[in-house]
């Protein structure tokens, strides 16, 4: 029994943190599938939306909650800006250019931020307390990061599914040139899309200002992880993205519990690696992203 | 004097187009004795300046050399390695390990480094150079990081000594580091030189502009890139092991530290992607500054780095040589 407790106690906690990884991945695979951009800087964002909910809760006393609620529009503001004022600048159908420039992008994000804030390691202290469920024991904030990350999926999809913008971001993900004859405006849409990545890498910072400590370069870590998700999901696969995020949180739990977590991130690495060579368009992908 | 009317009776005004026939009018003998002069004037700078200002040098000829290495995959086959820091911090633990413990000369432990680094980077990057750049380009950052990692993981503390690193009296005064790394520099411009000319060269920029065309044209591109990639962990390694020597120590965050990839890339971005001259035009442009801000502001570094990688995205994606090229100040030439 003890051992079935221990699976059930480690697929459950993967579980929680998977629902978290297939956010973070969301918003990458989202600006991919759309403009074919590979946002580098998508873990700094991340960051952002964890200081954002860390300032919140340490200066103005804000629940988490209600800081990650506001760290929705600052970041889609933030996005947007960047793709209108920057990104449509550069050549967006060179796929190494625009990884270069959110390299770079991603470096000035990250020194600004040790330069302005501090490279000490924060954290928020919110619901801590533990509860017991039977087979296991976990602090509450684990269910509590779950459940935001399970709402804001299921909104944005209802987001994509239901609304004209959604219709238009899926619209020019399929086909960009047909979306614009038929009248949609592309360059809109791509900033409308990389705003909304941005949000949900700053709502997944606000649940990883919560979960673990947060530091100015906490980013590239998820980054990377979300990197390896999209991939295993397939590159511009949605659905892709939040299928493979669990099931990678579960792998991740398992590999902590029976290594190190040092052990646990190469693996991630490995694991890439072999998803590259075995299936490059990805356990969900489109058979078509290979041309 | 018959060189300078020719030029003239073809009245062509362009500063690119003089330059042009000039170096046309070189013979083998102008060129080399030009090479011997420039190598013995770099070679005499010791004598007239002070230690701190070798000590700059060398961090400028020892970035130019990173920059040739990394010039030579990903500027001319358009494969961008943003790992490049885990061949550098690779090769600086060959080098200090073979040093410290196994008691191998300096020259002897850059070989092992320059040798062993090239073969290791190559096997692991082997699988993912047959994919797509995008691929490749975060495959290999996450392998640096990884590689980071791996150095202060318990599997490999009794080797690297973990996290705390290693400490050594390097063998080299800052004077004989400086003479070796302009000879390494010179040594791998004149090798980038040789490339660009070659029809080799202008395979791998064929692989680049359009690489399913390239492989239809019969280039065997994986083969190429492969090669390329020897070449190019291959300098990081011996690059990384000179870093060693003028640091007299590694530890995992320091010699695999973010500035020895993004400092190659802007480098090489600046200066032109797959150029000759590009890795020196970048290394003197940039790394007089990185080298201030580095003293004094290391997270500033980071921040002003990141901005000009953007800006020449933005204003200048083809690099300075290629804008020369573009306005005729400089002839069309592929070993520029």
């Amino acid at each position: 029994m003890a051992i079935l407790d221990i699976l059930a106690e480690l697929v459950v906690i993967g579980v929680f943190l998977g629902a978290f990884y297939g956010l973070i991945a969301l918003g990458l695979s989202l600006v991919f599938g759309v403009q074919n951009v590979i946002n580098l800087a998508h873990g700094e964002f991340l960051m952002i939306g964890a200081y954002i909910t860390f300032f919140g809760w340490s200066i103005f006393d804000l629940n988490p909650l209600l800081s990650i609620v506001i760290s929705v529009p600052i970041m889609f503001v933030v996005g947007a800006a960047i793709q209108g004022g920057l990104l449509e600048r550069i050549d967006l159908d060179n796929e190494l250019t625009t990884l270069i420039f959110t390299f770079g992008l991603a470096l000035a994000i990250r020194g600004l931020a040790q330069y302005a804030i501090n490279v000490d390691y924060q954290s928020i202290s919110f619901l801590t307390e533990s509860v017991d469920v039977g087979f296991t024991a976990f602090s509450l904030n684990r269910p509590f990061a779950f459940g935001i990350a399970v709402i804001s999926t299921l909104l944005f999809f209802a987001f994509l599914k239901y609304t004209d913008w959604g219709k238009a971001i899926r619209a020019t993900s399929q086909n960009p040139e047909i979306a614009r004859a038929c009248g949609i405006r592309t360059k809109r849409v791509r900033m409308v899309t990389f705003g909304l990545g941005a949000a949900l890498a700053g709502i997944a910072g606000g649940i990883a200002g919560i979960l673990y400590t947060i530091f100015p370069a906490m980013g590239l870590d998820y980054l990377l992880k979300a990197f390896v998700i999209v991939v295993l999901g397939g590159l511009g696969s949605l659905v892709g993205a939040v299928v493979a995020g669990v099931g990678f949180g579960v792998i991740e739990t398992f590999g902590t519990w029976y290594t190190s977590s040092t052990m646990a991130s190469i693996i991630a690495f490995v694991v890439l690696i072999l998803v590259l060579l075995v299936r490059p368009q990805g356990l969900f992908g489109r058979s078509d992203s290979g041309e | 004097m018959a060189t300078e009317s020719s030029s003239e009776s073809k009245s062509d005004p362009s500063i690119g187009a003089r330059i042009d026939n000039r170096l046309d009018s070189f013979s083998v003998v102008h060129r080399l004795l030009g090479l011997v002069a420039l190598v013995a004037l770099l070679l005499a700078l010791p004598q007239v300046l002070n230690d701190y200002h070798v000590q700059v040098l060398f961090i400028v000829f020892l970035f130019i050399v990173l920059g040739y290495g990394w010039n030579i995959l990903s500027g001319f086959t358009g494969y961008i390695n943003f790992g490049y820091a885990g061949f550098v911090g690779l090769g600086a633990y060959v080098t200090v390990i073979s040093v410290v413990d196994f008691g191998i000369p300096w020259y002897a432990a850059l070989v092992i480094a320059g040798i062993s680094t090239a073969i290791i980077g190559t096997l692991i990057s082997a699988p993912i150079l047959r994919l797509d750049g995008a691929y490749f380009a975060i495959a290999m950052l996450s392998l640096a990081t990884a590689g980071q990692l791996a150095m202060s993981s318990d599997y490999l503390t009794p080797i690297t000594r973990g996290g705390s690193g290693i400490s050594f009296f390097p063998a080299l005064s800052y004077t004989e580091q400086y003479y070796l790394a302009v000879v390494l520099a010179v040594g791998v411009g004149y090798a980038t030189y040789r490339l660009a000319k070659s029809p080799r060269g202008l395979r791998l920029l064929a692989i680049r502009e359009d690489e399913l065309l390239a492989s239809a044209l019969g280039v065997k591109t994986t083969r190429e890139k492969l090669t390329m990639m020897l070449v190019h962990a291959g300098i990081a390694g011996i690059g990384g092991g000179l870093l060693a020597f003028n640091l007299s120590y590694v530890d995992p965050s320091t010699v695999f530290g973010l500035r020895y990839t993004e400092l190659p890339i802007v480098m090489v971005l600046f200066g032109t992607a797959g150029s000759v001259l590009g890795p020196i035009i970048g290394g003197i442009t940039f790394i007089f500054i990185s080298e201030a801000l580095w003293a004094s502001f290391p997270t500033l570094h980071q921040f002003f780095f990141g901005i000009a990688i953007m800006l020449v995205v933005m204003f200048m994606p083809r690099g300075l040589i290629e804008r020369l090229k573009d306005r005729g100040y400089l002839p069309r030439r592929r070993s520029l």
